[in-house]
């Protein structure tokens, strides 16, 4: 068979289709239409059940406004609108929009909707939703794809993600809300690493055994908890090793920087590597891979780290300091064992370093009539 | 399932659900707090009882039992039938020392609770008590006496 002859076939079938066809809107059928169950329900009087998702990212007076506002906003919002029944207002305060692991009242609704308690969720705009694209996606993928889908009403673009086009304008929008937070993390590590090359540290307290911040926000030291410390470097430099100072530890009650009774050895190794206690502070001994996973990894020399020598006052001296080193190196060089046992102060008062409970004492249960009185009654003295 | 109209009953709405008051109440031997204190705090099993001399403001926060200086809180959740009470001396002692300006010695004191969610912990103003008379355990008089 030759070429025109295959061409001329075709040509036949094409027309042989457009005849049916024109048949077909010529001589009409007769076709009876079943409605589908979804437009019934739709059409039926049944209000949409609404949620409404709020998030800011930090507790800041301004924020703080801010939340409060998007949480009565949204409650009078669904209660005035007719055809709207208000299931909840979720709201996470104090959390990243780059992940969702620590958004409990997010996942909640993730988790209702699921069980098909929610048909729509109102929210301010898409970073407020999530500052990660691929979790972005995946979520509003997986409420469309429910059994009773979802839609999210972004109320600043206007959209629901139920219309068939949305998804195009959707992924551009939430990629502009990744890269506002890749900017904003990278502008935020800028300042910090500036800070560092200037000598000024970030040093939490919270966790720091032997040291306090007073209301100046100035690096202190804490009487009683760095007697503890000089205890540790002591019986390290005699030759004690870190297991048996931290049963010396716990067999004397005293407690951790964090208030735990339980010491381990490598909670005594971390005290005798820190460069802290000599008065040095040495910066960026960790960092943070990216701002999706805030994972915290040790720097071992993947970036540059600043060190400020004599920063704080020192706990321990120079000399015993690096003696310690040294033997940490190298820990069959010590000493014969000779323990040093620490009697726990007759008035040992825990404090809260910083926090919200900042300042405010532990109460023990164990504390006799006199000792309360010296500790309630003289206040802060108890400790010198 | 049939359509059931609540209108076309008469019923009476009651509320079943426990006061939310969160008072704690510092009695002569112990101290009690109301069981929406436990509820909110998610039936935690220790708690560290804090004070801030200055302010004059006692709080108790969720921790672990291994925590240093942890007392012990309340029951799972269908065990603690009702308010939780804790009979530790020096902690009662500690507060009506801080507050014996201003408190007397046999009456007992109550106190409204606020609840810091994020920091699963509640604070109580000791300035801003109620005095209860003291608790008096009525004795039956026997008809031959």
């Amino acid at each position: 068979m030759d070429e025109s002859q295959l061409n001329f076939r075709k040509e036949k079938k094409i027309t042989r289709k457009q005849d049916e066809i024109r048949d077909l809107f010529e001589n009409k059928r007769v076709v009876e239409v079943i409605p589908s169950k979804e437009n019934k329900q739709e059409n039926s009087n049944l209000k949409k059940r609404v949620a409404a998702y709020c998030r800011v990212s930090t507790y800041a007076e301004t924020q703080s406004g801010s939340f409060e506002l998007q949480i009565q906003a949204y409650r009078e919002k669904i209660l005035k609108h007719p055809d709207w029944e208000l299931v909840d207002i979720y709201a996470d305060q104090g959390v990243s929009g780059t992940s969702m692991k620590k958004r409990d009242h997010f996942n909640r609704m993730l988790a209702d909707c699921r069980l098909g308690k929610i048909d729509l969720i109102i929210v301010k705009s898409i970073s407020r939703f999530s500052r990660n694209t691929l979790d972005f996606i995946s979520v509003y993928r997986e409420l469309k794809a429910l059994p009773v889908p979802v839609g999210i009403l972004i109320e600043d673009l206007n959209l629901n993600t139920l219309d068939r086009t949305s998804e195009t304008i959707l992924v551009m929008f939430s990629i502009i809300a990744q890269g506002e937070s890749e900017q904003k993390s990278e502008a935020i590590t800028w300042s910090i690493i500036e800070r560092f090359k200037k000598g000024l540290p970030i040093i939490p307290t919270h966790n720091l055994l032997g040291f306090y911040k007073d209301q100046f926000g100035q690096i202190q030291i804490e009487e009683t908890e760095a007697e503890v410390v000089r205890l540790i470097y002591r019986n390290f430099l005699n030759g004690v090793r870190a297991q048996d100072i931290a049963e010396i530890l716990m067999n004397s009650h005293i407690p951790t920087a964090i208030g735990n009774e339980k010491w381990n050895a490598s909670s005594i190794y971390r005290i005798l590597r820190n460069e802290k206690y000599c008065g040095d502070v040495l910066m960026q001994k960790t960092f943070t891979v990216d701002c999706f996973s805030h994972q915290s990894k040790k720097n071992k020399g993947e970036k540059p780290k600043y060190l400020l020598r004599n920063g704080i006052p020192k706990i321990i001296s120079r000399k015993e300091w690096i003696k310690t080193q040294e033997l940490l190196k190298d820990p069959c060089k010590g000493k014969k064992k000779k323990i040093e046992t620490i009697e726990k102060p007759k008035f040992y008062v825990l404090k809260i370093k910083s926090g919200m409970f900042k300042n405010f004492i532990v109460l023990d249960t164990e504390w006799s009539q006199s000792e309360l009185e010296k500790i309630i009654l003289e206040g802060d003295n108890t400790n010198d | 399932m049939t359509n059931l109209t609540f209108d076309d009953y008469n019923f009476e709405v009651i509320n079943i659900e426990n006061s939310k008051e969160n008072l704690l109440t510092i009695n002569k031997n112990m101290m009690t707090f109301d069981r929406s204190i436990a509820e909110c705090l998610k039936y935690a099993s220790h708690i560290r009882p804090l004070l801030d001399r200055e302010n004059k403001i006692f709080a108790i926060q969720v921790c672990r039992s291994v925590a240093s200086k942890s007392v012990a809180f309340s029951k799972p959740e269908t065990k603690q039938k009702g308010s939780v009470k804790i009979q530790a001396v020096a902690i009662r002692n500690a507060v009506r020392m801080l507050m014996k300006d201003l408190w007397k010695e046999d009456m007992r004191y109550q106190l409204e609770g606020t609840f810091i969610e994020d920091h699963k912990a509640f604070i109580f103003d000791l300035t801003k008590y109620k005095e209860l008379p003291p608790f008096k355990i009525e004795r039956k008089v026997l008809d031959n006496e």
